[in-house]
């Protein structure tokens, strides 16, 4: 592919205050090229492709574009020098179609500027549909699509504006492996139309299926620039953690005793959940592999009794249990760390002391009700320092903790509620490398302990990594629980699309 | 999340089935007014007559109905109004205190009461944008100072106008459709304007985008708080016309009238299946969901239930009509809120 | 109420014993009067105000005039009166909106030495208003149209436009205030214990005296009743809400009679011209003259007012309008 610079970007610097977010980096652009940053969190990826599209201004430093240095000061400005981005959250108005999604601000309208012409835009939706070979009915409420078909929606309206650069940020954190393949078609045809694709993933496998160049960032200093096809995954995981990170780990061979702790059988739900039985011993880690959409959240959602039962039981130490709602489950002592903690797990405008006794505030009361402040700040910083939570103080509020150490505060709150049995969903979603070993040790640690884990991950590695067995859902059902020196990937994978024969998914 | 589609007359079912999940709200509503109304007939078959339809149900949904159509485009913004009622108020005034001055004829008279009531509109609109206040917090504030101003203008009085004015109550009360007020017909009409400007214009377009993500309206280069003012301008139009007619059916405008009315508008607005939080919501919904309001009260008062129970029933509703809309979005998956 | 008039007793023979270069005694100094009343809207509260004005200026007193702006806002009221109490002026003049809720604000304005006196609307005082006076702990006394009276007159008048028999709704313009509730009870007492031949329908209320509900009320009880012979409306707003629903049905002026109450223009000219059939009316400026007079006679000359004073009421219609004993109660 015959490469003309389409973009560059030298000794851009950015400080926030206290923070030097990016300092004198270097990044370039080709058309025709799928560019990839990558970094740990807070290595100033985000920064940086705010500044591409104008959401903040660079503090210094130049930016060429087609041969010609230019400002960004807003996002119109991004856009009209055709420079579009994908974001991260998503940027779509849920309750509005397809078509009008992809055109919102640029609606064609009959001569006289009031009404409407939606003849037009539905003509025009269709047209850029089949040019990117997407499978969208234009006139879909895009809430009601799938996390897939939103991004392949704001795909579109990104293409739409017809720029040179499209800047993609973290596009599969939520798509199935098929979905995922499905978006890397529509990179390439981007590709071969001749525009430039920065591409911002935590996948880093995905990187080799699908970019040019890679270039590595670390505490909002440039790195190094690799082309794809002379590096791997380990090199590319060293500069960015800036040493070497073992790839394929099993766990130690540690000697699980035969006590059940929790047992569920049968269990049914509404929609999704079919018959699904199984144990977990006491000092276990379970691992839960399977595709998006397999139901394994469902399933801990069930069991917490935050979605309700058709059938099926539960049993803690022997004893059935009736888990209606998700106190239940809590006061029989099943804490559940959700895949989304920012909504589900943390309270981000509090401080550490009170996220860590909120699940057992009547610990702390007085008989009149008053906080015991001393005992909780106590307790809180034990917990710091058993967790290793890098935190100036319990003082502190959770939203300016990193994820990782969000996540060990989630972690301390289920401990500090005396959980035996702790259900993790996406330990490490969002987490950067180095905090995720963080988190493996610490989860082996309380296995160790005598802790029951129920660990929830769509990412192989880290399944087989901690795991002592692995459960393998598909559509709803538990298709087969394998000893983790029995399991790899492909045995992995076979289970995880055995679907049934008369129903497909439809991505 | 995986959409299990099998064959094409199952694509054609969950076709159906999203039409019926995005209309059911509307049909719920629409299915609840025909319960009440047959109810009330069965009781009291006077009820049903068209004497008792047109100047007793319908009129008396006409000055609520047309504050909530415009109350409707805030909601749908994500935004609320609470000075519809005492602009209303303050509109009257204004509208009567001028008419007399200036002995205007009706139609400018009926000019005077829309354009102040799109400015008091407008005014809530730039304290939102330009001043970045809560909806809440900027119309309670024009709310309050509705209310004063409209006391301070009237001099405390009401305002006459019928002896003065030729023709002023035949707004409301006259019959250009033999047997069926003009309050109603304005109702009408406004709804069905209403209802084009909501989904054919692209004034009504934004108004669905800002309420749906606002954030992501703006970051498409839409100037949000232009069209903001514009959405709540719009909502003051409606409520010059509203006092039109008030005025026109009292034959005077009532300085202390109006106080409270904004939480029935509202009211009117979540049961027609509009949501609080924006994105969604329909004008043929805002006017049944006033219809049942008008129905029952109407209904209750007819079967001459004691007050103190007619206003538990009318709370009963409420919950029920609301609740209801809750569990069937529940049940239908639709997680958008 | 003793102990504050022994210290003032007590200060003014200070004075002259001191002979101090100012003596300011009550007697020739400007007394400051707080009214608090149940609204400010309503021109009947103008009226009351004016006449308390006019007598205030007569007596070398000022006063100080405010109220809630609706009917129903109790708590606003008694905002009011405890910022008057406050202020420390020589009288307070109350009338009553949360009838029970306000005794104990105006218990704590006597035990700052403040006299009371209400009008318009007593407040539930211990005892009632028997034990009103100068050693209650509550007010001294209430200026007040005897409003369950003006409801019977009211009925009397009803009785015999409607020959005795027939449907008669009562639209009440509130359940809360004692004013709105002895308005509709004094008319219904009455039509029940001497009018066997009239049949009330269930009486209605437009909550605050709200003119549009008051229509939507009458038109549906028009719709229900073919056969309605009389409205009672027990004030501006809810008769001037019945007459339009009147004429929104387009009923012959006087087929179906209406008595409301107070005055104002718009009600005036239904009067006038038929649509209405009559009204009672209070006399407005002689509840605010005859309370400013009481509390300054008190304060000023230590005369204890009677614990009751009533204002008085009069039933007007087109033949007596202009007469000067009742035009001079009325207002625009």
């Amino acid at each position: 592919m015959a490469s003309n610079q389409l973009l560059s970007l030298s000794g851009v610097s950015k400080e926030f205050p206290g923070v030097k977010a990016l300092n004198n980096v270097h990044f370039d652009l080709n058309d025709g090229e799928v560019h990839a940053i990558v970094g740990e969190n807070g290595a100033g990826k985000s920064t940086l492709m705010k500044i591409l599209s104008g959401i903040y201004k660079k503090d210094s430093g130049e930016i060429i574009y087609k041969g010609k240095p230019v400002n960004i000061p807003n996002p119109f400005e991004a856009q009209k020098l055709g420079i579009g981005i994908i974001h991260q959250e998503l940027n779509l108005m849920p309750h509005l179609t397809v078509a009008e999604n992809i055109f919102i601000g640029r609606e064609d309208r009959f001569p006289g500027g009031i009404f409407l012409n939606n003849k037009k835009l539905i003509s025009a939706t269709v047209e850029l549909l089949q040019e990117l070979e997407l499978n969208l009915n234009p006139n879909d409420i895009v809430g009601e699509l799938t996390i897939a078909k939103q991004q392949m929606v704001e795909i579109a309206k990104a293409v739409s504006y017809r720029g040179s650069v499209i800047i993609m940020d973290e596009p599969t954190s939520s798509l199935t492996p098929a979905e995922t393949d499905a978006l890397f078609k529509i990179i390439r045809s981007l590709q071969a139309a001749g525009k430039g694709v920065v591409y911002i993933s935590h996948r880093l496998e995905e990187l080799e299926k699908i970019t040019d160049r890679i270039t590595v960032l670390r505490d909002g200093e440039y790195v190094q620039t690799l082309k794809t096809s002379e590096t791997s995954i380990p090199e590319v995981i060293s500069l960015m953690v800036g040493r070497k990170v073992a790839q394929d780990q099993r766990p130690e061979n540690r000697v699980i005793g035969n006590e059940i702790v929790l047992r569920v059988e049968g269990l049914s739900d509404q929609n999704l959940l079919r018959d699904i039985s199984f144990d977990l011993r006491k000092g276990e880690i379970l691992g839960f592999a399977g595709l998006m959409g397999a139901g394994r959240t469902e399933l801990a959602r069930a069991i917490m009794g935050a979605d309700p039962k058709t059938a099926g039981t539960i049993t803690l130490h022997g004893n059935e249990v009736k888990i209606k709602q998700p106190s239940d489950a809590v006061a029989a002592g099943i804490g559940y760390l959700s895949e989304d903690r920012k909504r589900f797990g943390l309270l981000l405008n509090q401080d550490v002391t009170f996220n860590v006794i909120l699940s057992s505030i009547p610990r702390f009361a007085s008989k009149f009700g008053f906080l015991k402040v001393k005992s909780a700040a106590g307790i809180t910083r034990d917990a710091i320092a058993q967790l290793r939570v890098r935190t100036p103080s319990e003082r502190q509020f959770l939203k300016n903790l990193s994820g990782g150490n969000q996540q060990k505060v989630v972690i301390a709150k289920w401990l500090t509620r005396d959980c035996d049995v702790l259900i993790f969903d996406e330990p490490t979603r969002g987490i950067d490398v180095g905090a995720k070993d963080e988190i493996y040790r610490l989860l082996t640690k309380l296995a160790e302990e005598g802790k029951s884990i129920i660990m929830i991950s769509s990412e192989l590695p880290e399944v087989l990594r901690l795991s002592d067995r692995i459960a393998v859902m598909c559509d709803g059902r538990l298709t087969g629980i394998i000893e983790n020196k029995d399991a790899n990937q492909n045995v992995i994978m076979e289970l995880a699309t055995k679907f049934s024969e008369s129903v497909t998914t439809a991505n | 999340m995986s959409e299990v589609t099998n064959s094409g007359t199952k694509a054609e079912s969950s076709k159906v089935a999203a039409f019926v999940r995005r209309e059911i709200g509307r049909v719920t509503a629409l299915a609840s007014l025909v319960v009440i109304f047959t109810f009330f007939t069965v009781m009291r078959p006077v009820f049903a007559s068209w004497a008792n339809v047109s100047g007793g149900i319908l009129m008396s949904t006409t000055v609520i109905g047309l504050m909530a159509i415009g109350v409707t485009f805030v909601i749908i913004t994500g935004g609320i109004d609470l000075s519809v009622g005492t602009s209303m108020a303050l509109v009257a005034v204004i509208t009567g205190k001028t008419v007399m001055a200036m002995h205007l004829n009706v139609w400018s008279g009926i000019l005077v009461g829309v354009i102040v009531g799109t400015i008091l509109g407008s005014i809530n609109g730039l304290l939102i944008t330009i001043l970045k206040l809560p909806p809440f917090i900027a119309t309670l504030a024009t709310m309050k100072g509705a209310q004063g101003l409209a006391l301070i203008t009237s001099d405390l009085k009401p305002v006459l106008f019928t002896t003065d004015v030729k023709g002023w109550d035949s707004i409301a009360q006259g019959n250009i459709i033999p047997n069926f007020p003009n309050a109603v017909l304005i109702l009408l009409v406004s709804a069905i304007v209403a209802s084009i400007i909501l989904n054919k214009t692209v004034l009504g377009r934004y108004t669905f985008a800002i309420g749906s993500n606002t954030e992501a309206t703006k970051l498409s280069g839409v100037k949000v708080d232009r069209w903001l003012v514009a959405v709540y301008a719009l909502c003051g139009f409606f409520v010059g016309l509203a006092a039109v007619v008030m005025t026109s059916r009292l034959g005077s405008a009532q300085p202390d009238l109006g106080l409270g009315y904004e939480l029935e508008a509202i009211a009117a607005v979540i049961i027609g299946g509009t949501s609080l939080l924006g994105g969604k919501g329909t004008i043929s919904g805002t006017i049944i969901g006033a219809l049942i309001m008008s129905v029952l009260i109407n209904g209750l008062r007819i079967l001459e239930l004691q007050q103190e129970w007619q206003y538990v029933v009318v709370g009963a509703v409420i919950l029920l009509a609301v609740y209801g809309d809750n569990v069937r979005r529940r049940r239908s998956g639709d997680t958008s809120h | 109420m003793k102990k504050g008039l022994i210290t003032v007793a007590a200060l003014s023979a200070l004075a002259l014993v001191t002979g101090t270069a100012a003596p300011v005694s009550a007697a020739d100094k400007t007394l400051k009067i707080e009214l608090i009343s149940k609204g400010e809207t309503h021109q009947f509260w103008q009226a009351v105000k004016k006449g308390a004005e006019e007598q205030a200026a007569k007596m070398n007193a000022t006063i100080h005039f405010q109220g809630p702006a609706a009917e129903t806002m109790i708590d606003k009221q008694l905002e009011m009166l405890d910022a008057a109490i406050a202020t420390k002026p020589d009288a307070i003049g109350y009338a009553a909106l949360g009838t029970t809720e306000s005794v104990s604000h105006l218990q704590a304005a006597n035990k700052a030495g403040i006299p009371v006196y209400m009008f318009d609307t007593a407040a539930s005082c211990p005892g009632g208003v028997p034990a009103l006076g100068p050693k209650s702990d509550c007010a001294l006394g209430v200026a007040y149209t005897n409003s369950l009276a003006a409801g019977s007159l009211a009925a009397d008048w009803m009785a015999k436009l409607v020959g005795g028999k027939g449907k008669v709704l009562v639209v009440g313009h509130s359940q809360t205030n004692q004013t709105g509730i002895d308005r509709a009870k004094g008319f219904i007492d009455r039509i029940k214990s001497k009018y066997k031949g009239i049949k009330l329908l269930t009486t209605q209320y437009a909550e605050g005296g709200d003119a549009l509900k008051a229509q939507d009320i009458v038109a549906a009880a028009l719709v229900a009743n073919k056969d309605l012979k009389g409205v009672y409306g027990t004030n501006e707003g809810v008769s001037i809400g019945a007459g339009q629903a009147f004429k929104a049905a387009k009923l012959k002026n006087g087929a179906v009679k209406l008595i409301g109450f107070d005055s104002g223009k718009q009600q005036m000219a239904n009067i006038k011209s038929g649509l209405q059939s009559g009204a009672i009316t209070q006399s407005p400026m002689g509840i605010g003259a005859k309370t400013v007079e009481a509390l300054v006679n008190y304060v000023r000359n230590k005369t204890t007012p009677s614990n009751l004073i009533d204002t008085g009421f009069y039933y007007y219609d087109k033949s007596n309008i202009a007469d000067p004993k009742i035009a001079g109660n009325l207002y625009e």
